[in-house]
């Protein structure tokens, strides 16, 4: 059964595709071979077999255009393929699927590799011979992709066996993220738009995107010249192996614990949080890469700096409005369910309408202090990874650093108490969910230059930047008559008939 | 002592006077109930006693104490009041494990033992969207009981209920109140009344008449 | 029998309270914004005037205005079980169709109306009234330029009318997004914030990836950069399209569970 499955795997894998496919190859390479000659004779410069070798390996051309798009196709292809109940009862497990799974994509993807990697040693007759870098390779800039390679590596061979490495870690790893994937939704439209928006990621960030960014994009770690590019480092690269390992095997670790009541809907309810997780942390990567030259705190401060009367971007306006404001739009989320959905079946289990604000409000409250204690903490290690500084003075603002605690955690609490309590004073009376969308642009209409330049509107206050110019307990004041007037705006309305 | 006293209550919604200095004494352990024409007030009635409506003027007492804003809404009261209300994407078991761990009195099997009770099978995953009206109705019930709640405040019970359904309910009612169970309802069906009420009133022109 | 329902929408649609809301977005919010500009900016020219006015709120409370003009309308409808009786008096599709074209073109025409009227009154009535007190310009004067200000030298009205149009396109494209969000998933708050999300995460991903020019804001409400080709401002608006379509692809599945 073994030799039967064998043959009939290593038969399908030279297929004439795989023909075509190296034709292609064979024939980027024949252009990029040329590329190399004139560069070399224009800049009277030598070159050698890495040169070819190693750009053939990196070309990011070949890679998003050809390379990438293949590979998800094989990918896609092979989980839709094998996930089936007669294959699944066999392994028992979700977990040993995704091993499968694996196996199953390497015999169909190896030879790709194969021609991939033959091809690129092939290619190098007519080339001079040698074990070392050539001064072409050396060079920065003129399009050369291997000058960090040449400084940081002292054998362009062991830059060849780790590329080979990391493309099989790399494939490996997004492959077994489809597969988790595709085992926990099992829905073959959601794997073809994942597959789809990879592709076209990597060809925005290609284009688009400063060099730095594109870490966020898969296609930067099938070439090593591309992680030396965006991570400048190769202890990063050693890190980095660690962790796909790592994650690999904590995630087969996780799906074998897949329960079989993992469904649609239990997906959705935690779509929301996943989408605000990953816009907060794209956002501090993003900021951290910007302003890598600020010590750890000052890139914080940047972050979550907010706006003001006087200190306003467009950028710190929408990190605010993501950071803050979504999470109140995750409240947002919540008001609407407990709201719509409270009857009096409900309500008359609370022996006052006090009871029942209270019943939920301590959670919110025990939530908005998890939120701001996770969110420090999160940006704080973020920063120092991507930057890898240990940097933490304070040279933006003017102040200790027990203030911007103290502003960070009794000012943001108290502002975000203000705006659920102000999201739950418009719910209540509209019982309209527009309501408070509505509101929610309200407060970014208040936050513009111009409009707060008092600094009494409640709104936006955590920002930091108004650390400049009041003072913490000034702002905690306000923010204190603020909670107070809307807490008896609550009282008031509670002593009303109900209206549901 | 009565389980409710309604004390020259009065209401007006928007122009409309629905109750003038009306009164109503509840004693325990007797099933009550309120007929009057579409839009008299019946439900108005149950909010007001409930505590969700408050009255323009006059009192409501249960178990002789006046509700105030710290127990505005009474303990051990179950409900229906106008349509039933659920989590459209929860089973009914899941609904009403909901309401329960409100006050954590009951455990699931009790559930289960209500929802049998009512008609209802507890181990259904069909959701609550997509029940039919009786289904819902039933539901209701179910949660209105299920906590031995003393104090039932049923409007329209028995709406969209088979004829096999509301023989078992009616039975479950009166056996409710050979256990002392207080039971205020409304219904149209003229043979509710008949077969359930100790004491009938009757809404005319803002006022409760005895019949 | 579209063109009978769609009567039929337009005049149900024609109430009192949603004439006093269209009123107050077409005429509040540029009016507020002219009054807090009038004595505070420095203007050479009535254009500024007009680019002025309709920056800073409008474009912030974009996403919640597309939803205001029709959406609430149609909820009322879905939520309360009304559109099963209109089933038997009108085929669904017919049904369904009018609404959503109710809904875009009230929303497009509102939203044209909140932008041409502010240029209408910045260029032809304000410098006869005189409220705003124009600085003389200069050799060193310049005057920026922002997205579609390339169809300035065809004349005021053109820029205006396509500039109008092109925000109204935008306004029916977002509503019309709600709108299919209503009919596809149960929760109308998500449904209703979709436009908001879309408009405001799109801002926040394209201002920290460090290209803003792509950023909705900056197509739909260019004065907060520079001059842009205007192919740019295509790429957003293509890009919400092709959502739409992700969306009618998923109504299309769901049609016979829905409602």
């Amino acid at each position: 059964m073994k030799s039967i499955f064998r043959k009939h795997h290593i038969e399908k894998s030279f297929s004439y595709i795989w023909l075509i496919i190296g034709i292609v190859i064979f024939f980027y390479g024949l252009f990029l071979k040329k590329n190399i000659v004139s560069s070399a004779q224009h800049l009277g410069l030598t070159f050698n077999n890495w040169d070819i070798t190693l750009r053939l390996m990196n070309d990011m051309y070949l890679i998003i255009y050809f390379i990438t798009p293949l590979t998800l196709f094989i990918s896609a292809k092979v989980i839709l393929e094998s996930f089936n109940q007669q294959i699944l009862i066999r392994l028992g497990s979700y977990k040993n699927w995704i091993y499968y799974s694996l196996f199953r994509f390497w015999t169909v993807f190896f030879p790709l590799l194969f021609v991939w990697v033959l091809l690129s040693v092939f290619i190098i007759i007519g080339f001079p011979q040698s074990w070392e870098w050539s001064s072409l390779s050396a060079i920065d800039g003129y399009g050369n992709p291997l000058f960090q390679l040449a400084e940081n590596f002292r054998f362009p061979l062991i830059v060849l066996l780790e590329q080979i490495l990391l493309i099989i870690l790399a494939i490996s790893f997004m492959h077994i993220v489809l597969s988790a994937i595709y085992a926990l939704t099992k829905k073959s439209m959601f794997l073809i738009v994942i597959n789809i928006s990879v592709f076209l990621g990597g060809i925005i960030s290609f284009k688009m995107l400063p060099p730095k960014l594109s870490a966020l994009f898969p296609s930067t770690y099938l070439s090593i010249a591309k992680i030396f590019n965006v991570y400048g480092s190769v202890n990063l690269l050693f890190i980095f192996f660690l962790i796909i390992v790592l994650a690999s095997i904590l995630m087969l670790i996780n799906t074998g614990k897949i329960k079989k009541n993992i469904n649609k809907d239990s997906i959705l309810r935690n779509l929301p949080l996943v989408i605000y997780l990953v816009l907060c942390l794209t956002g501090l990567i993003v900021t951290s890469y910007s302003y890598s030259n600020l010590s750890v705190w000052d890139i914080c401060l940047v972050f979550l700096g907010g706006v003001s009367a006087d200190n306003f971007s467009y950028v710190s306006f929408f990190s605010y409005s993501i950071v803050y404001f979504g999470f109140i739009y995750l409240i947002q989320l919540f008001f609407s369910k407990e709201i719509d959905q409270i009857g009096y079946y409900k309500i008359i289990r609370y022996r006052s309408l006090y009871k029942w604000f209270w019943s939920w409000m301590k959670v919110l409250i025990f939530k908005i202090i998890l939120f701001l204690s996770l969110l420090i903490v999160l940006t704080l290690v973020t920063v120092v990874i991507v930057t890898g500084k240990f940097n933490f003075q304070i040279t933006l603002i003017p102040t200790t650093l027990f203030e911007i605690l103290y502003h960070y955690f009794i000012n943001g609490f108290l502002q975000i108490s203000f705006y659920v309590l102000i999201l739950f004073i418009v719910t209540w009376v509209s019982k309209e969910s527009i309501h408070g969308v509505v509101l929610l642009s309200i407060f970014m209409v208040l936050m513009f230059p111009g409009i707060n330049f008092t600094g009494l509107i409640p709104v936006g206050l955590n920002s930091f930047v108004y650390l400049f110019n009041s003072s913490p307990f000034f702002l905690t004041n306000i923010l204190l008559i603020m909670n107070l007037l809307v807490c008896s705006i609550i009282y008031y309305l509670f002593k009303k008939s109900l209206k549901i | 002592m009565f389980a409710i006293s309604v004390k020259n209550v009065s209401k007006t919604y928007k122009g409309l006077t629905l109750f003038q200095n009306v009164n109503l004494d509840v004693e325990k352990g007797k099933i009550y109930g309120i007929v009057g024409p579409n839009g008299s007030g019946k439900s108005v009635l149950f909010k007001m006693i409930c505590g969700f409506v408050l009255p323009d003027s006059g009192a409501i007492l249960i178990d002789d104490t006046i509700s105030d804003e710290n127990k505005r809404f009474p303990e051990n009261f179950g409900i229906i009041i106008d349509r039933p209300g659920y989590i459209a994407n929860k089973t009914g078991f899941q609904n009403l494990k909901e309401l329960a761990v409100i006050r954590d009195k009951i455990d699931d099997n009790k559930i289960r033992v209500t929802m049998e009770l009512v008609g209802l099978n507890p181990q259904a995953t069909q959701k609550v969207k997509n029940y039919s009206l009786g289904m819902k109705q039933k539901l209701a019930i179910a949660q209105a009981i299920m906590e031995d709640q003393q104090v039932l405040i049923l409007d329209e019970a028995f709406n969209g209920l088979d004829i096999e359904s509301v023989d078992r309910i009616r039975e479950l009612l009166l056996a409710f109140k050979k256990e002392g169970r207080t039971i205020l309802m409304t219904s149209h069906n003229q043979q509710d009344i008949d077969v359930l009420c100790d004491h009938v009133y009757r809404i005319n022109q803002s006022k409760l008449e005895s019949i | 029998m579209l063109a009978t329902q769609l009567l039929v929408e337009f005049k149900k649609a024609f109430t009192f309270k949603n004439l006093i809301t269209w009123m107050g977005i077409i005429l509040l919010l540029p009016l507020v914004k002219f009054f807090v500009i009038k004595g505070t900016y420095q203007f050479f020219k009535p254009i500024e005037v007009f680019q002025e006015t309709i920056t800073t709120y409008i474009p912030l409370l974009f996403p919640a205005l597309v939803i205001m003009v029709y959406l609430p309308l149609f909820w009322q409808e879905k939520r309360n079980d009304f559109i099963t009786y209109t089933r038997t008096r009108v085929p669904f599709h017919i049904y369904l169709i009018s609404k959503a074209l109710t809904n875009a073109y009230l929303t497009a025409s509102v939203i044209f109306l909140l932008i041409f009227v502010p240029f209408i009154f910045s260029i032809y009535i304000e410098p006869h009234i005189g409220i705003i007190d124009y600085t003389t310009m200069d050799n060193h004067t310049v005057i920026p330029e922002f997205t579609f200000s390339q169809l300035l030298p065809y004349g005021n009205i053109v820029y205006a009318l396509i500039y109008s149009l092109w925000v109204a396109l935008n306004a029916a494209l977002y509503t019309t997004i709600a709108f299919m969000l209503l009919l596809v998933i149960n929760n109308s708050f998500v449904a209703f914030s979709a436009p908001f999300l879309f408009y405001h995460i799109f801002n926040f991903i394209t201002g920290i990836f460090g290209i803003p020019q792509y950023s909705p804001l900056s197509t739909i409400f260019p004065f907060n950069i520079v001059k842009q080709p205007l192919w740019t401002v295509g790429i957003p608006f293509l890009f919400l399209v092709m959502i739409l379509v992700i969306i009618f692809v998923f109504f299309i599945k769901k049609r016979e569970r829905m409602l």
